[in-house]
């Protein structure tokens, strides 16, 4: 039997938190040891993978490993990779190591926050490569449910003023404390996992008995039960895509968590969501996706242009960057709604892409917070006098959030408007494109006021810059934006094996699909 | 006539022995000095266990005393789970009651014995007369349990309101299956249902619903659900470990012989008010639970809730509807009495008053409790890889099956809901800060008890397979009789 590559990969960062779990509290240095180290080989594999399903060429799936868990219902634990998971794999991996290193500054309990971070991504790598739905729905509850702790202990809590007629609501509600966002996330996202259980439970008794997703897909699902089914996928799964109106958890939940969940939760999480949409809900319902299309790719219009609106009336720095969050999980929607090539290739593209750009913005917000323990951006400006190192990769991140070329995000959102153009909806791009532009504003705005212009305020003259954990954590994650900027067709080419194989069975299922 | 030889017996095996166990310590209490009565909770624990045995040694199927006692597997699936979960509550309560009730700890456990005789007696009761016999010998000890601490003045007024919702329910009961027994005249309850199903009458529905409200006090189906969060908080906490598991699920047994027999006759007859009563159950639980600040409270409607479940899977009147409700009772019953027992060891340890804020920073005055409660409570929640997810999951599973998709929809929202309350606990144990640094310390007896809980919601959580092919043989062949 073949080494199991994905199995390793999974079993990693869980091992850790469970050699973890036996360590004492004062082994400090131990734990941020083997937590790296585990993100490492975590990593390593993740690349391996990347690598060798790139050497094989465009096959379904690679790696498969089955066993059965409950014969009687016909669950297994089945994984199984191909372009798309390849993709996130990498990108996850990456993620963590840079996740990882940042952490290790962390004073207070590294030992518990370190084994609920690292269970998360165990359930993150698992649900990029299991084939089996309800294994798949496993792994995205193990990575959704840490995060209640890892934010309810371990945020901060922000400063925002409220604002507004409904200020007093606010405030008596807590509205940004880390327990009040904590809380918001997981109920949202729990209510999703309800929509998306019934879901499977209807593909379950339709399909068959099964919970294989390869058998699953050739299942033919009557149009109706699909048109009944695929909206509780889109909306389950979209409500941790940051799906517009399901959205407002993400703001309070990224501002309140501390830096690398931050990074974890819109770098990698978020794209959970986006999968699922992708690959259990249109891939699984081709007639369910092509009657929403419509709802979809304009709700995704909507998640744009409303991000960026609300980023711009922002003065929190973590506001900022989680609004811009909620406008580009849109984008890499607004693809998947095109069913077109590009604009698949593009939301995936998009899904690395926003997955490294946004770590970066929450490594550097994290870094800066740590230092100035304000978040508060009229405090700020001139930063780029004394922490150099920041405002480049800070300036690098915001390019890349508006679209420039020569980084990852140019490429991907090129690729989603031009399938928008192409799809029956040509309309999507025009909003999608004033969205970007918004983007440009609140990013430049944000980076002038915080980096250049006059300054440093007399209190915040002796900041220091990136340290070195941090500057590895920077640096690895600032090269991948770039690299893939100018050499897109090396993440390219992986995704383009597992596309078209996806969008020919969607396209064999009815009408009025451009290739 | 034949005179009835001991291995006509065979399918009352198990109860024989807990019955001659019981008996045994009831003689060897009065002769036993006080200084050795600590020794009786070990032989209450070795009946429990023997009877158990018995269940495996020897094959308890068939029928006793003319077909009113009629052995099945399901009889022995749930036989199993009271001797099992009788004896983890007799663990968990031992050191408790050494030390409040020294001289009294006999009659503790004998009466606790003769509960759960009663309980195993109604899995196999398919005659109007033996069932509310077992029905009875299984409630009355209750009031007496209730009643132990004698000079704890709200322990007394619990128990006395225990007992008169318990005589009250009891006797509406009756007052249904007298309606029944009338209109078939027979005792036997396949003959009813088979009369109920061939001339449905609006007088068998009175029945039927009083059966249903009589029974619903007992398990506590909202509206009849008030006396329950007032006894458990009343109660002491290692009674209430017992009280708030087991009974319960033999008020289920009842709903089981009576309204499942012959395809569901009387349940599908009464479909519209269960159903009703279930919905109910589940919205009034849940939203109950939502602002109590006592976690004795909170778990009593986080429990009001688990029923509306149970019942969920009690309307889909198939067999896999009833092999998930035997599922669903096995996690509850495990998971709730951790959870008790957890709360029973931080107010004992800690000196707390059962609040929620007693529980806070928990996490640093015993890491173990803590982790053991996030368990329970995730599990109670339904969160993957605890036994209390794929409970829910299996019995959405039989309800979507069934054909009730709006009731999976309804039921999964409503448990996302209950997460809420659950978090506020887990809340104050690893986020707010101690009251006091003082370590909480448990004692090994009941600690052993909660890591036999901690295993079974664990390790059925990773491995549900078993268990669950387990539970759909028990239900194999009920219904269609």
């Amino acid at each position: 039997m073949a080494f199991p590559i994905l199995s390793f990969i999974i079993a990693m960062p869980a091992l850790a938190a469970l050699i973890m779990l036996f360590l004492p509290d004062e082994a400090k240095t131990a734990v941020r040891t083997i937590a790296v180290s585990a993100s490492i080989a975590s990593l390593l594999g993740a690349i391996w993978v990347v690598r060798e399903v790139l050497a094989r060429g465009p096959a379904t799936f690679h790696f498969e490993e089955r066993y059965n868990l409950v014969p009687s219902l016909g669950i297994q634990y089945l994984v199984a990779v191909d372009g798309w998971g390849a993709s996130l794999l990498l990108l996850t991996g990456i993620i963590t190591f840079a996740g990882a290193v940042a952490s290790t500054t962390l004073e207070n309990r590294p030992r518990e926050f370190y084994i609920f971070l690292l269970g998360l991504v165990s359930g993150v790598f698992g649900v990029f490569v299991a084939q089996d739905l309800f294994v798949f729905f496993l792994f995205y509850e193990i990575a959704v449910l840490p995060m209640y702790l890892l934010i309810g202990i371990w945020g901060s809590t922000g400063k925002v003023k409220s604002e507004g007629p409904f200020a007093w609501a606010m405030d008596r509600l807590d509205v940004g404390g880390k327990e009040y966002a904590a809380m918001k996330l997981t109920l949202v996202l729990l209510g999703g996992s309800a929509l998306i259980l019934a879901a499977m439970l209807g593909m379950y008794q339709a399909g068959g008995h099964t919970f294989d997703m390869g058998q699953l897909a050739k299942v033919s699902f009557s149009p109706r039960l699909q048109w009944w089914l695929f909206p509780a996928l889109w909306v389950g799964f979209g409500a941790l895509a940051g799906l517009f109106p399901f959205h407002t958890w993400s703001p309070d939940g990224h501002a309140a968590a501390p830096t690398a969940v931050s990074m974890l939760h819109a770098g990698v999480l978020m794209k959970l969501g986006a999968f699922g949409v992708l690959r259990v809900g249109m891939v699984l319902l081709p007639d369910g996706a092509q009657q929403w299309a419509f709802a979809v790719g304009t709700i995704a219009v909507i998640n744009i242009v409303w991000g960026a609106m609300s980023a711009m009336a922002q003065k929190d720095l973590k506001y900022i960057i989680a609004y811009s969050s909620v406008s580009h999980m849109g984008v890499v929607l607004l693809g998947a709604a095109t069913l077109t090539v590009n604009g698949w290739n593009g939301a995936m593209f998009q899904m690395f892409a926003h997955g490294i750009m946004t770590a970066l913005f929450f490594s550097l917000v994290g870094l800066i917070y740590e230092r100035t323990h304000d978040r508060w951006i009229p405090n700020m400006g001139g930063f780029a006098k004394v922490m150099p190192l920041t405002a480049a990769f800070f300036t690098l991140a915001c390019l890349s959030s508006l679209g420039m070329p020569g980084t990852a995000g140019f490429v991907a959102e090129f690729l989603v408007f031009l399938g928008a153009w192409q799809s029956a909806n040509s309309w999507w791009a025009v909003p999608g494109g004033i969205g970007a532009l918004v983007t440009a504003v609140y990013v430049l705005r944000g980076t002038r006021d915080i980096f250049w212009g006059e300054g440093p305020p007399e209190k915040f003259a002796h900041l220091t810059d990136a340290g070195f954990a941090e500057r590895v954590s920077l640096w690895t994650l600032g090269t991948t934006l770039v690299v893939f900027g100018v050499w897109p067709r090396l993440l390219l080419d992986l995704i383009d094996t597992a596309t078209p194989v996806y969008l020919a069975a969607l396209q064999a299922h009815g009408a009025g699909v451009t290739p | 006539m034949n005179v009835p030889m001991l291995v006509d017996f065979q399918p009352l095996l198990p109860d024989l022995v807990l019955l001659v166990g019981a008996l045994w310590l009831l003689i060897l209490d009065l002769l036993m000095p006080h200084g050795r009565k600590r020794l009786m909770a070990g032989g209450a624990i070795v009946t429990l266990l023997a009877a158990a045995a018995a269940t495996w040694l020897y094959d308890p199927i068939g029928t006793v005393w003319g077909g009113a006692y009629l052995g099945t597997g399901l009889a022995v699936f749930l036989k199993r789970l009271f001797y099992v979960g009788g004896a983890v509550a007799v663990l968990g309560a031992r050191t408790h009651v050494n030390e409040a009730y020294a001289r009294r700890q006999g009659e503790y456990y004998l009466t606790m014995l003769f509960s759960i005789l009663g309980m195993s007696l109604l899995t196999g009761a398919r005659d109007l007369i033996l069932l509310v016999v077992a029905f009875e010998l299984m409630s009355i000890p209750l009031y007496v349990l209730t009643a132990f601490p004698r000079d704890d003045k709200r322990a007394t007024e619990g128990a006395v309101k225990l007992y008169l919702v318990g005589a009250a329910s009891s006797a509406t009961l009756l007052f249904g299956l007298s309606l029944l027994f009338g209109l078939a005249h027979d005792t036997s309850i396949l003959a009813i249902a088979t009369h109920v199903q061939a001339h449905p009458s609006p007088l068998a529905l009175v029945g039927a619903a009083m059966v249903i409200g009589g029974l619903g006090f007992k398990i506590g189906i909202f509206p009849f659900h008030m006396w329950v969060p007032d006894a458990y908080e009343g109660g002491h906490t290692p009674f209430i470990v017992f009280l708030s598991a087991l009974p319960k699920i033999a008020g289920f047994t009842v709903f089981i012989q009576l309204l499942l027999a012959r395809n569901g006759a009387l349940a599908t007859m009464a479909l519209a008010p269960l159903l009703v009563l279930s919905v109910t159950t589940l919205i009034a639980g849940n939203f109950l639970a939502l602002r109590q600040s006592n976690v004795k409270r909170l778990l009593a409607f986080s429990g009001v809730s688990h029923v509306g479940f149970l019942m969920l899977a009690l309307l889909t009147r198939s067999e896999l509807g009833l092999g998930m409700l035997l599922f669903y009772g096995v996690g509850y019953v495990f998971t709730n009495m951790g959870a008790f027992l957890v709360v029973h060891a931080v107010k004992n340890g800690g000196g707390g008053d059962d609040s929620i804020a007693s529980f806070d920073g928990l996490v640093r005055r015993n890491g173990w409790l803590a982790a053991a409660m996030l368990a329970f409570l995730l599990s109670l929640a339904g969160i993957p890889f605890m036994v209390g997810f794929w409970a829910k999951l299996f019995v959405f599973l039989a309800v979507w099956e069934a054909g009730f998709y709006g009731l999976v929809v309804f039921g999964a929202s409503i448990s996302v809901l209950a997460l809420f309350y659950y978090l506020r606990v887990v809340r104050a144990m690893f986020m707010n800060p101690p009251a006091n640094e003082a370590v909480i310390d448990v004692d090994p007896v009941t600690n052993t008890a909660i890591v036999l809980c901690l295993l079974a919601v664990v390790g059925i959580g990773l491995y549900p397979g078993p268990l669950y092919d387990a539970a759909r043989v028990a239900a194999v062949g009920f219904i269609g009789n």
